[in-house]
């Protein structure tokens, strides 16, 4: 279950090249590649012949060869040669999707073209900011349902036990959480007074002593992300809370593709407020995270595993609110668009 | 530009403005055929078509109703108000409003995608039907009073004005009351009325919607409601029709702009954190920082144990657990049907504690309850999440 007029991250751009190349979003495989203009193209990998994948054929200046029998097509999927003394059928053409480059990302729009409007990509209003430093951005491929790590980023309590070396603290354990709906996701966020900053941000923040730390996960419909943490010389945090100068803010965005149904590719990088030209900062901040997220990665195999392969009912518990309700709103626009597809079509 | 994007814009279907019609001193209807002569698209009563607005920073995506007949027209209407005092950052909300009445004449082509929107008239149903609006929030509505003049139900349309002059859709809404037989109700209400409108009686009542209004003109019944019009008005008939009883969930309306919902307008408005005003650069940068919920729109949100303040019950506050043999009376010290149980010492089953797995639910033999936390799902009639509901009057649980 996919919504599926929305931009998800096919890949980063710099991974994306005059080669083809496979990719695959939504279980559909799809060839994606350069022109020589530079333009990202992304086509559905299967030639309408005998299916072989048109990435597994030749690029030949902006138009793709099958390396079965040789049909040829252009950048918008139509076949512009076959076998058959130049007589093109109708039917020789192949999907092709709609793309954008944005934040260094390729992202892609799997649903009706018509509706494909770039603008619609997430909004990151510091990522050109030189008050803003980046760690480069990561990807790796999870053995899991998407909606599990969109789960696990609706969820500031599992750092307590899942990343102990890293972001936990003994106040991520229990302090309680706030639930909120948006127009376009759900955020689920705490404070958590006066404590000791976790080990990943002491090393980063800028000023001594205990902190007050902001938790916000938000995940936006489908599978978008935005961890923004927020840690305040102690007493000067909290909602009403006024910004010592020190405060250190980390935002962290991620994005879910999902390649199958029990497969995701996850993408990522970090933004913060301090040292914004410091490389090595970034460096340390990169690996940390990546060897972070491979604590959720191995989690998520696991509860993939176990989830379909339950012996026993499972239960949900409070701090599952904000995921079971960004589920359920998900499930319904999920239901709308295959409802208003299925008018069009009648 | 690539072959593939041309092909992308041109998915968007052409049509050609047959006519241009000014409905009243702020509101034109375009009636839109297709340029490629093919059929029209098939749009439910109350959806929208999405319209792209060539601006001088690139085209942008604006929404407009479907104010027509969407079974029987030969061509698409929408009816547009002409917003002539944009707010916002980025795109003014009246960029596209402005273009159509200033640059859109008949013969224009313009680039249009299909109707969507989940604010539709349920044809399947026989409930009588109320269908309020506010200004040019009738669009939406009129839509569906045109489908609604062909069956069988009982339907009331109120709609609110500033006044005659900017009023649109009177002589349609007229005429589809007349044409009823009385099946149709028409209530126009105008804010200030001018001294045209007094002179020819072009309303029916001065002010604005009020329950005394709708008490005097609906008889009880189980209505569907449908609205549509600015924020505050939506809010104030949300909290009237929630104050006559109507259950939330025959309640369906639609905001032109960003959506938020009702039921917390209609309870709190949006406050607005400026604590980031005294911050440092790099963080001023995010608006409303500390508090996520100032400046995420909220929707609802989800209260927690702390939020809730002491409720005093009422004396006749009393459960009964009916197969324990137990009676209580509720008590301002427990939150919930399930602290008042452990607190007797039950111990029914539960595991979230905050309404969104279902595993306290029991069968409410009698009364009603009212929940502190909205469930993930309502629990069907004559069933109860007991970790998140208090009784309200005497109840009888059966546990």
């Amino acid at each position: 279950m996919f919504l599926r007029n929305a931009w998800y991250v096919a890949a980063w751009s710099t991974e994306i090249t005059r080669d083809l190349m496979q990719i695959r979003v939504l279980g559909e495989k799809i060839c994606v590649f350069r022109t020589a203009e530079n333009e990202v193209i992304a086509l559905e990998d299967a030639c309408p012949h005998r299916k072989l994948p048109l990435s597994k054929g030749r690029i030949k200046g902006n138009t793709v060869e099958c390396g079965y029998h040789g049909l040829t097509f252009d950048c918008a999927g139509q076949c512009v040669w076959a076998p058959g003394g130049g007589r093109i059928p109708s039917a020789a053409r192949v999907r092709p999707y709609p793309t954008h480059e944005k934040y260094g990302l390729v992202w892609i729009w799997m649903g009706n073209a018509a509706m494909a409007d770039p603008e619609e990509i997430i909004d990151i209003p510091n990522f050109d900011s030189s008050d803003w430093g980046i760690n480069s951005g990561d990807a790796m491929e999870l053995q899991c349902n998407y909606l599990l790590m969109c789960d696990n980023l609706l969820d500031p309590t599992h750092v307590a036990w899942v990343h102990e070396s890293s972001f936990a603290a003994p106040a991520t354990k229990d302090t309680p959480l706030r639930v909120t709906k948006t127009a376009n996701g759900v955020i689920v966020h705490r404070w958590m007074m006066d404590h000791e900053p976790a080990p990943f941000y002491k090393k980063v923040v800028e000023f001594e002593g205990n902190c007050d730390r902001l938790q916000h996960y938000e995940v936006r419909y489908p599978s978008h992300a935005l961890i923004r943490a927020v840690f305040t010389p102690a007493g000067t945090g909290g909602p009403d809370g006024q910004l010592h100068e020190k405060t250190f803010v980390m935002d962290s965005y991620n994005f879910m593709t999902p390649t199958s149904e029990t497969e995701t590719r996850y993408y990522w990088f970090q933004l913060r407020n301090v040292r914004p030209d410091d490389e090595n900062l970034s460096k340390m901040m990169a690996e940390d995270v990546r060897h972070a997220f491979e604590e959720d990665r191995a989690v998520l195999h696991e509860v993939q595993i176990g989830m379909s392969n339950k012996q026993s009912p499972h239960i949900d518990l409070g701090i599952d609110a904000g995921q079971l309700r960004f589920r359920r709103q998900l499930e319904a626009m999920i239901a709308e668009e295959r409802m208003i597809d299925a008018k069009m079509e009648a | 530009m690539p072959r593939w994007k041309r092909d992308m814009a041109d998915a968007f279907r052409r049509f050609r403005v047959s006519a241009k019609i000014r409905e009243s001193d702020v509101v034109t209807s375009f009636h839109l055929a297709p340029v490629d002569g093919g059929p029209l698209w098939q749009a439910l009563p109350g959806q929208y078509l999405t319209f792209r607005v060539p601006t001088a920073a690139g085209s942008v995506l604006k929404t407009y109703s479907l104010s027509g007949d969407v079974q029987q027209d030969n061509f698409h209407r929408i009816s547009v108000k002409r917003e002539c005092a944009p707010t916002g950052n980025d795109v003014p909300d009246g960029v596209g409003s402005c273009w159509l009445h200033d640059h859109v004449t008949e013969g224009s082509e313009i680039d249009i995608a299909p109707p969507r929107g989940s604010f539709v008239l349920d044809q399947e149903s026989t409930r009588p039907v109320l269908l309020l609006a506010g200004g040019i929030g009738i669009t939406p509505l009129l839509a569906m009073a045109k489908v609604l003049a062909r069956s069988k139900r009982r339907v009331w349309i109120f709609h609110a004005c500033e006044n005659g002059d900017v009023q649109a859709f009177d002589a349609e809404l007229r005429a589809l009351a007349t044409a009823s037989g009385g099946r149709i109700s028409l209530h126009v209400v105008h804010r200030q009325p001018t001294a045209r409108d007094r002179a020819e009686r072009r309303f029916d009542s001065e002010g604005v919607i009020d329950t005394a209004l709708l008490q005097s003109h609906l008889p009880l019944d189980d209505y569907e409601v449908y609205m549509c019009g600015p924020t505050a008005f939506m809010a104030a008939m949300y909290r009237q029709l929630r104050a006559l009883g109507i259950e939330k969930s025959r309640i369906a309306y639609e905001f032109f702009g960003a959506a938020t919902s009702l039921e917390h307008l209609a309870e709190q408005p949006a406050t607005i954190s400026r604590a980031a005003s005294h911050a440092p650069k790099a963080i001023a940068a995010l608006v409303n920082l500390t508090d996520p919920e100032a400046w995420a729109v909220p929707d609802t949100t989800v209260p927690m144990a702390d939020d809730i303040p002491d409720r005093v019950p009422k004396d006749g506050d009393i459960v009964v657990f009916a197969k324990s043999g137990v009676t209580a009376a509720m008590r301002s010290d427990v939150r919930t049907l399930l602290e008042l149980a452990e607190d007797k010492g039950l111990a029914p089953d539960f595991s979230c504690r905050s309404g969104i797995c279902n595993t306290c639910r029991c069968t409410l033999v009698e009364g009603h309850v009212s929940y502190i936390e909205e469930p993930l799902e309502t629990p069907a009639d004559g069933q109860v999440l007991i970790c998140c509901a208090r009784p309200e009057g005497r109840v009888v649980l059966d546990l």
